[in-house]
């Protein structure tokens, strides 16, 4: 069990007659990466930007490292780090300027000194003196980890932090935020479109939809609740559809060459027993836990 | 006093900002030197009607004479210089999304808007001592130092150059106080948008429309002119009266003064309160 470090409770924020967010309520553990997933317009960045004191919710409770934030943001704000949409920085400045800009009115001691430290670990170095306006998308993406981790926050938020990056941005990103939770042990809330970088980095997942709360917890628990989606390539596609729709009674899609079947991990053994008995040859078994398939059986079926 | 540093170190590295310093300078020389050039020629026809009236001896066109021109040409220009910057402040941040890492780090809303102001207020002020005093330095070495000849609709006023220096300080600090209005009105109508070209349009076109009903000469308009701020920031001009009417430079400065409370406070209640959506 891991104590809290953002918990929010009965969230609700309105626009006029939009709800954005309704009776919200997550827990983002400790020292984990919390996955923050839901479709577009789903109130992910209405509930960062509230976490951030950048939206004033309608109603509803926000504790920070168990504080209020109503009324202890200075203190809060001193613990964290964020970067909401895109990693944004006075262009027409330097990047070390602008770290040290913003090292100043982070109200932490060690923050100025920290600057080269945090310059290097994300792949700066050499390039600090250069103007952000000069930076690629990437680059921004890599001085707003190192603007997150100047004052060494405990917390690091990032919405949509990958946007705009190409893969090998995507894969270094990863890496970094991986290596923020082991070397670091900071509490990362992370959101993205992008459901397998999600799946690759998170511990814990929070899914949201049209401002509701749809699930949240680990996400070995939450996988593991599920059925497995099983491909198989045979030899007589059309006869072992029949077998498996007869013996276990499921809906299977194919096509000349694949089947494709939702089946729950522990009849797995028996399937594969059923095609042998029935003198079935199976060239190909992929069994595959999907955070995909999760998110979207979780979200079309509310 | 950290935040104020970070807001004049972002002030100070914008082009924009030198934009204001560069025109100034160069208004100012174009005019000193256009006036070294030909000024007895512009002199005889500002001169015209009191020809026949007047017998006009001694350096007439002096520095401060060159001064006191300069400033009645800026003056005009200075609202559209002192937007230009101030109308970024807020909205600027908002428009390139800094504005979201400045309002998570551990500093309130209160004292983000009011380090601003105080760096927008400085700023203005600077432009306005960098306007007086190259020009009258300038003026005074290029053109020598006399008496102040103030031409009037009713007739000549002549100021003694022994008491021109002071009057020159009240008029810049005169200068600075309506140009804060004017800095506080677009860093107020900067909290209500997210590009940086409206607060400058919008301020311009609200003293330009002000400017407008302060001098037509309509009875209707004539209830509503003195609360105009623009009114009052014309009244530097009084400066150089014989006789010095202080009633009226303190109520043209209380009215000021009230102007940039009232402008601070709802642009200051709207940044407080305002969702960062963008």
């Amino acid at each position: 069990m891991h104590t809290s470090a953002i918990s929010v409770k009965n969230l609700y924020k309105s626009y006029g007659h939009f709800e954005a967010l309704h009776d919200l309520s997550i827990e983002v553990p400790k020292g984990k990466i919390t996955g923050l997933l839901g479709p577009n317009g789903a109130g992910k960045s209405t509930l960062m930007r509230c976490i951030l004191g950048l939206i004033k919710p309608t109603t509803g409770y926000i504790n920070i490292l168990n504080q209020s934030l109503v009324g202890n943001k200075h203190n809060i704000f001193k613990d964290i780090g964020c970067i909401i949409e895109k990693p944004d920085f006075y262009t027409y400045l330097t990047a070390k300027k602008n770290l040290e800009l913003l090292a100043m009115i982070s109200k932490s001691d060690q923050a100025i000194s920290n600057i080269q430290k945090c310059i290097d670990l994300v792949g700066l170095t050499g390039r600090e003196k250069d103007k952000v306006k000069t930076f690629s998308h990437g680059m921004k993406q890599r001085l707003g980890i190192a603007q997150c981790l100047i004052h060494d926050p405990e917390i690091i938020i990032l919405d949509e932090p990958t946007t705009g990056l190409d893969p090998e941005g995507i894969i270094e990103f990863r890496q970094l935020i991986i290596r923020l939770r082991d070397e670091f042990k900071k509490t990362i809330l992370l959101s993205s479109h992008i459901l397998s970088e999600i799946e690759f980095v998170a511990d814990h997942i929070i899914i949201i939809n049209k401002g509701k709360l749809i699930s949240q917890g680990n996400i070995m628990q939450l996988l593991n609740e599920e059925d497995m989606i099983i491909h198989l390539e045979v030899d007589d596609v059309s006869r072992c559809k029949a077998i498996i729709q007869e013996t276990f009674g499921i809906n299977v899609k194919s096509d000349d060459l694949f089947i494709q079947f939702k089946l729950n991990k522990n009849n797995i053994p028996s399937l594969v027993n059923t095609l042998v008995q029935h003198q079935i040859k199976i060239f190909r078994l992929d069994s595959k836990r999907g955070l995909e398939e999760l998110y979207l059986n979780i979200t079309t079926n509310i | 006093m950290k935040l104020i540093t970070f807001e004049l170190y972002k002030i100070f590295s914008k082009p924009r900002t030198y934009i204001a310093y560069g025109s100034i300078l160069i208004i100012i020389f174009l005019i000193e030197f256009a006036l070294k050039a030909s000024g007895e020629e512009y002199l005889d026809f500002i001169l015209n009607t009191f020809k026949d009236s007047f017998v006009l001896e001694g350096n007439i066109l002096n520095g401060y004479m060159v001064s006191f021109i300069i400033l009645q040409t800026l003056i005009i220009q200075m609202p559209l210089l002192v937007a230009l910057v101030t109308g970024d402040l807020i909205s600027g941040e908002a428009s390139s999304g800094t504005i979201k890492i400045l309002l998570t780090k551990p500093n309130s809303r209160s004292a983000i808007f009011f380090s601003k102001w105080i760096s927008g207020e400085l700023y203005t002020a600077s432009i306005v001592m960098i306007l007086g005093i190259i020009s009258l330095l300038c003026g005074v070495l290029l053109f020598g130092i006399g008496d102040l000849m103030v031409l009037k609709s009713d007739g000549v006023e002549i100021i003694q150059s022994q008491d021109l220096i002071w009057r020159f300080g009240l008029t810049f600090c005169f200068a600075i106080l309506g140009l804060s209005v004017v800095a506080t009105l677009s860093m107020m109508i900067s909290t209500y948008v997210d590009n940086s070209i409206s607060p400058i349009i919008l301020t311009m076109a609200i003293i330009i429309l002000f400017t407008i009903i302060g001098t037509m000469d309509v009875p209707l308009f004539d209830f509503i002119r003195p609360y105009l701020f623009t009114t009052h920031m014309i009244i530097w001009k009084n400066m150089f009266d014989q006789q010095l009417d202080f009633l009226l430079i303190w109520k043209s400065s209380i009215v000021l003064i009230i102007h940039i409370i009232v402008f601070y406070w709802v642009g200051w209640y709207h940044f407080k309160h305002k969702d960062i959506l963008n």
